[in-house]
């Protein structure tokens, strides 16, 4: 099959644009519009985390919230491993989702500070009391019989930091109106999402939730008849847009992803490499560092210590495996999804397919998808979208953008 | 015998060194007659030849004699042969050996031409990266630039409001002086009139020395002895010193001129006693009437002075407040030009609240969507204040 013409929002991973994490990337717009944008379409989608700033002469819906001072929206993606934040200031950051309090009076004096954050976290976290508060895209413990617990409560305080984290992340003026959007994952709980939100009016004038996929597919102006992957670090989240706000049918999340992938590894490189001592962290780096699925690969050597001493061991067809082992249930989940579709658009939703999360960055695994759902659902276009890491916080900008002002005035 | 030996080994040796040359290769090689020698003919010549110089000597030989000789001769050429030989191997060795350092010379430069090429090659490698480093340096350098001017904008916009907040409190300050400098000119104007009021008591005091001394010399009066007992020492002026007023005097004179009215209208002679009586009254009328006189002007005067020193003082403190406040206002400014990036933020691109816009690219649909995102969170406040936060 001839691959469909890619409307310029995403692109395939191997031509994808490096990440640019600097403060001040240099501005540059991409039109994107559902199924291959018109050439004479306006670009209105930064990737830069900007949004289209206003033309002179164009009125806002509510003009009545003129303010002085300015108004900043921000995106905020709130993710188990990573969580990102896009500004209407062109502000752009992204901490690892953990967070840790100094355990004692001496701890705390040592470090300086009652809180960590991200890798400053991860590198002190012996002489912490350590959180992951999110797992699943949820907040730990925070559902079922446990949601009263200590642990449960400890957990949504460390959430609550983290986003807060992320707010100040994004340097904002204290002199302008602040407008958030969270997006959080399909499944989030009314206690998790009500945790989430009363962190943001803490420091922010008002503030909405939007189901993360949903906040991917409107970043890139992709709301009809799209099937957005998100392979995050504990799940992968398939949810299929049809032009209205997805719903839980609509929606499918598999228990796989970044982690699933570490853990296969670990086992592979175990058997590969006997009598040497290596961390899931060191095999998570070696995996962002050469992750690929397709067949022809330079060979990927690693060294890694046997009894101490640095050991060259030879492992390319163990990171093929491993990253493979994703695309069978990924193919098998979009099938699900598909053949409960309109089977009038069940082909238009086969070419639509947009991946996304840190996991897309798998060299090769947009290619690996749509072979493997040519052979088994007779066909598919797969594109991997620029920006994997900030792709869920640019939409939730783009929604805080377009919102009326005069909805958010009802959220204060 | 011996013979046989010597020409045996002469063949021998001739043989070894021989070269092997068909007559076709010598024909090729332009050769057309080959001198032929065999081993006797050989033998012969050189046994000739030893002869015929060992006789050129004077040399006579017995056959025994010159066999050992003979022998003795082919052992030489022998050696000689030998010798030869070994030369011979030594002069190829040496040519094998010119030649591998031959090689090894050529590969040397060989090596050589890699070697500048390779050096050539990073060369431009490495100006190439000293180019791209320069430019990514570079960029990175606008980027700061670009901060660092985003930064003084921010600080100057900070140090023109700072200024216009001194510049109030300057003008403040500058009021509040004025209101003190006329406080200060109306108090000396008071101040005058109190030294001019002082001096008129002196005078006072003298001229009533003077009367005393004229009455005293007439009668000693009542009068002049309470004028006298009357204490002037007091700094506050009193009516009964103030010759301006000459109050005292009037009073007296009015007392006097009301009793001598009624005695002319009732016709009666007033006695010189009784005249002396209403002399002393009119005296002590005038007495209390001045003494409480004077206390009621030297109260007003304390609270019109205690007033004043009041409005002064609050005046002063508050004169004292604004030059605090200046102080600390030209401390924040410099606290605020020292650090410039403190809390500043990055503002957004927006001055105003945005929204989806009416021309925009599936409009419709968007606002439906915006909307729907709206009512769920809508919702999810509502579920969240019924308190519950229960989970479904
Ligand atoms: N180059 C890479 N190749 C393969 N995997 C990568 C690469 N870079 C990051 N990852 C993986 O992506 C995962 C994180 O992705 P992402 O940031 O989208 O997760 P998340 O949004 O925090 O998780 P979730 O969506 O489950 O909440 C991690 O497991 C990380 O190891
Ligand atoms: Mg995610």
């Amino acid at each position: 099959m001839t691959p469909e013409t890619m409307s310029e929002s995403s692109i395939p991973e191997e031509n994808r644009t490096p990440r640019n994490n600097s403060p001040e990337p240099a501005p540059k717009t991409q039109a994107s519009g559902s199924s291959g944008g018109s050439p004479e379409q306006q670009p209105r989608f930064a990737t830069t985390g900007g949004v289209t700033p206003s033309k002179p002469g164009q009125k806002a819906d509510d003009p009545s919230t003129e303010s002085e001072s300015g108004v900043l929206y921000l995106g905020i993606d709130l993710g188990t491993s990573r969580t990102a934040i896009a500004g209407s200031n062109g502000g752009r950051s992204s901490v690892p989702s953990v967070v840790g309090y100094p355990k004692d009076v001496v701890a705390k004096k040592l470090l300086g500070r009652d809180i960590l954050f991200g890798d400053d976290a991860f590198k002190k976290r012996l002489s912490l009391d350590f959180y992951r508060p999110l797992e699943h895209g949820v907040i730990k413990y925070s559902d079922g019989d446990d949601k009263a617990s200590e642990k449960a409560e400890n957990n949504r305080r460390a959430a609550a930091d983290l986003v807060q984290e992320a707010i100040r992340m994004a340097n904002p003026r204290s002199d302008e109106l602040i407008y958030a959007v969270i997006g959080c994952p399909a499944q989030a709980s009314l206690t998790n999402q009500k945790a989430l939100i009363d962190a943001a009016k803490a420091v922010v004038d008002s503030v909405m939730i939007c189901s993360e996929p949903f906040a991917v597919a409107y970043g890139l102006n992709r709301l009809d008849d799209v099937l957005v992957i998100d392979i995050g670090a504990g799940t992968t989240d398939l949810c299929r847009m049809k032009g209205t706000l997805p719903d839980a049918e609509d929606q499918l999340t598999l228990n796989l992803g970044g982690d699933s992938i570490d853990n296969l590894l670990t086992e592979l490189i175990k058997k590969k490499c006997p009598g040497s001592q290596f961390t899931i962290n060191m095999v998570k780096e070696i995996k962002e560092r050469h992750s690929f699925v397709n067949q022809s690969q330079d060979p990927i050597k690693v060294e890694l210590p046997v009894e101490g001493k640095p050991t060259l061991f030879e492992i390319t067809d163990e990171v093929r495996e491993a990253c493979r082992s994703i695309i069978p249930p990924i193919v098998d989940a979009i099938r699900k999804l598909i053949s409960t579709f309109d089977p009038e658009f069940q082909t238009v939703l086969k070419n639509n397919v947009l991946l996304g999360g840190g996991g897309s960055q798998i060299k090769g695994l947009a290619t690996a998808l749509q072979n493997e759902m040519i052979e088994k659902l007779g066909e598919g276009t797969v594109v991997a979208v620029e920006e994997p890491v900030y792709a869920g916080a640019n939409g939730a900008l783009q929604v805080a953008h377009d919102m009326p002002p005069s909805y958010w005035e009802k959220m204060k | 015998m011996m013979r046989n030996s010597l020409a045996s080994t002469l063949l021998r040796l001739v043989r070894e060194r021989a070269q092997g040359a068909s007559l076709k290769t010598l024909r090729k090689e332009g050769v057309e007659k080959v001198t032929v020698l065999d081993a006797a003919k050989l033998q012969e010549l050189v046994e000739q030849a030893v002869q015929q110089t060992l006789l050129k000597r004077g040399i006579e030989l017995g056959d025994g004699e010159r066999d050992a000789f003979l022998a003795e001769a082919a052992e030489k050429v022998k050696d000689l042969m030998h010798e030869r030989d070994s030369y011979k191997e030594r002069t190829q060795s040496l040519t094998e050996e010119k030649h591998n350092l031959a090689e090894r010379l050529a590969q040397e430069e060989q090596t050589q031409e890699s070697l500048k090429h390779e050096i050539e090659h990073r060369d431009q490698t490495l100006q190439a990266e000293r180019q791209s480093h320069t430019e990514s340096l570079q960029k990175e350098r606008q980027v700061f630039e670009a901060k660092i001017s985003e930064v003084t904008e921010a600080l100057d916009h900070e140090r023109i409001k700072l200024a216009s907040q001194i510049d109030v409190l300057k003008r403040d300050l500058e009021s509040t002086r004025d209101e003190l400098v006329s406080q200060r000119a109306s108090q000396a104007d008071r101040q005058e009139r109190e030294i001019e009021l002082e001096q008129q008591v002196e005078l006072l005091a003298k001229s009533n020395a003077e009367n005393a001394a004229a009455t005293a010399q007439s009668a000693s009066s009542p009068l002049a002895e309470a004028t006298d007992s009357t204490p002037v020492a007091d700094e506050e002026a009193d009516y009964l010193s103030d010759p301006a007023t000459d109050l005292p005097q009037r009073l007296r004179e009015a007392i006097l001129e009301l009793i001598q009215a009624r005695a002319d209208r009732q016709d009666t002679q007033l006695s010189e006693e009784f005249l002396g009586d209403m002399n002393s009254l009119a005296d002590g009328i005038v007495n209390i009437s001045v003494g409480i006189l004077n206390d009621l002007r030297r109260h007003a005067l304390s609270q019109a002075r205690s007033a004043q020193k009041k409005r002064i003082e609050n005046l002063e403190r508050r004169l004292d407040k604004l030059k605090g406040n200046l102080v600390t206002a030209e401390g924040l400014l410099e606290a605020a030009q020292s650090q410039p990036l403190d809390d500043s933020g990055v503002p957004s691109m927006y001055r105003s609240a945005q929204g989806l816009k009416g021309d925009e690219q599936g409009y419709e649909s968007k606002k439906k969507l915006l909307e729907e995102v709206f009512n769920q969170n809508v919702l999810l406040r509502g579920l969240i204040q019924e308190g519950g936060a229960s989970d479904t």
